[in-house]
């Protein structure tokens, strides 16, 4: 019979020196009770300017990150990279240093014809088309955002008054197989998503959502739509990518300060 | 594209299984897995009405509190059931559809009778994989599971927010199940699924599908990982002797039922102050 005393995702860490976890190259004197990710590893300097005060704590492989204070609360920020797989990594590390909150903020394309590029998109669910959560647990599980974080962007948004749409996502790892810039065949890929009521597609949240909820985190996610893969539209990146990138920072980190005092 | 299957009606205009026409229900049905429960949970309404009862389908309308529209409409138990209310209800006006019932929690310190929100389920079902690709989640509308936390505070309760999941062979996950029930259901427990129930996947995914908000409320007797014996150890009849008492369960589920109509008001609330986005 099984023994219902161990938990079967509990991983342990691999410290290096000074308690250092092993990819993330942080101990837990370094990070806050929570933590803004993004996946561009140039972006990071958009989102610690944000901050009151911001720390340079680390630079390892694609993990770039900075402790500090925002919105009043202690929070860092941290590059995660690009899919699931050092996004499932960062979850799972950030877990063994004592960090429970996240929230991320990155780009997505829409699928749903209606979601326009520069919109807002919060991600309630995602579909799992990736690899790295059916080595937790098979697809019956579902990525979902946690309740509460989901519900604290949704009100940060109003408060700021930013526009925010949700929907259901679909996270995959085939980047050049459904983009603007991909192979042949995308509509024939992204149609049946469509269909059963997909509205944008991206390459990390499922990952983020699916682990964090097996490990009993607090993950959500703030997305700037920047292609519409459906019609073809993009947004115009020189005139509005950094005002709307800026927006969408500003909501997940007034969120998370709500998560992180329990609001 | 808006996702309809044909209206399928008798002579009358009644739907084939419900028995329903057009005006027969509000925005908001609570659905009981229990045929019996409709009238119980009819007995929370204001001026309940019983409109119609054939197969599994019993149905009542009346108001809530605050003369919002509410119906009651049983599905009987599992997926096929579940689905055939959404498919129905959404045919002649449903927009929220919200589960009142009972599960087993898959949780350990689990006070009997303790309700549980479902955020999302675990797709253990067979009918949801025929609406939407294995990989898509089965997540309940987060507007309702916020009127369903706020209506229960209200009511003095401290509900568990959290994961179902739904399966559809019920002697193969119950605490009377065969021997390694546990094992099967362990990776599961592991992941922090509060609860096991047999609906609140196609519910959800269905109700995607078709544009209907959904969310699940539900009390659990007794905790499954904490064994079968009821007269020991922590969910014990020795430790919750009230649990034990006749009539404690659908006093509970009744409970259930007067938070999600109270829901129904704050639902309607969050839409006119333009909260639901």
């Amino acid at each position: 019979m099984a023994n219902l005393l161990k938990n079967e995702f509990d991983s342990l860490p691999q410290y290096e020196k000074d308690f250092k976890v092993h990819h993330l190259g942080i101990n837990k004197d370094q990070i806050a009770p929570g933590v803004i990710l993004t996946s561009n590893l140039e972006r990071i300097e958009m989102i610690k300017d944000t901050f009151q005060t911001a720390e340079k704590q680390a630079f390892h492989r694609e993990y770039i990150t900075y402790t500090g204070t925002c919105n009043d609360v202690p929070m860092s920020c941290m590059t995660i990279g690009n899919g699931c797989m050092p996004t499932a990594i960062a979850v799972e590390e950030l877990r063994h240093i004592g960090c429970y909150k996240m929230i991320k903020v990155g780009t997505c394309y829409a699928i749903d014809p209606n979601l326009k590029p520069g919109s807002i998109y919060v991600p309630l669910a995602s579909c799992r088309d990736e690899g790295a959560t059916i080595e937790y647990l098979n697809l019956q599980y579902p990525a979902i955002a946690d309740h509460k974080t989901f519900m604290a962007i949704m009100q940060s948004a109003k408060e700021l008054g930013v526009k925010v749409t949700s929907g259901i996502c679909r996270t995959h790892d085939g980047l050049f197989l459904e983009s603007p810039f991909a192979h042949d065949g995308v509509e024939e890929r992204i149609k049946p998503w469509r269909d059963v009521g997909v509205s944008a597609i991206d390459n990390e949240v499922a990952a983020l959502y699916a682990i964090a909820s097996i490990l009993q985190l607090q993950a959500g996610a703030v997305y700037v739509v920047t292609d519409n893969l459906t019609t073809g539209e993009s947004m115009d990146f020189k005139k509005d990518y950094d005002a709307r990138m800026l927006e969408a920072i500003k909501v997940a980190e007034l969120a998370l300060a709500k998560v992180i005092k329990g609001e | 594209m808006l996702f309809r299957a044909k209206k399928f009606t008798n002579e009358n205009g009644e739907m084939f299984f419900t028995g329903l026409k057009d005006g027969d229900i509000a925005e908001t049905v609570l659905m009981p897995g229990d045929l019996a429960r409709s009238k119980i949970i009819s007995e929370c309404f204001k001026q309940a009405h019983f409109v119609k009862g054939q197969r599994t389908y019993y149905t009542y309308t009346g108001v809530t509190e605050n003369d919002t529209p509410i119906s009651v409409v049983s599905s009987g138990m599992g997926p096929l059931a579940v689905s055939t209310v959404a498919e129905e209800c959404v045919q002649i006006g449903c927009k929220n559809l919200i589960r009142v019932g009972t599960g087993a929690a898959l949780l350990t310190d689990y006070e009997p009778g303790r309700i549980i929100i479902a955020t999302g389920c675990v797709r253990g079902d067979g009918n949801s994989y025929e609406y939407v690709p294995a990989q898509f989640p089965a997540v309940a509308n987060p507007y309702v599971v916020e009127a369903l936390i706020r209506a229960a505070k209200e009511f003095g309760e401290d509900p568990i927010v959290g994961l179902y999941r739904a399966h559809d062979a019920y002697y193969r996950e119950t605490s009377t199940a065969m021997i390694d029930t546990f094992d099967r259901m362990k990776p599961w427990v592991d992941a922090g699924v509060k609860m096991v129930e047999n609906e609140s996947a196609t519910l959800f995914t269905v109700g995607h599908r078709l544009g209907l908000r959904c969310g699940s409320i539900c009390v659990s007797h007794t905790s499954m990982i904490e064994g079968t014996d009821y007269y020991k150890g922590p969910n014990s009849k020795e430790a919750y002797p009230e649990a034990f008492e006749d009539g404690f369960m659908e006093s509970r589920v009744l409970v259930c039922a007067k938070i999600a109509v109270r829901a129904t008001e704050i639902l309607k609330e969050m839409e006119e102050k333009g909260e639901i986005l």
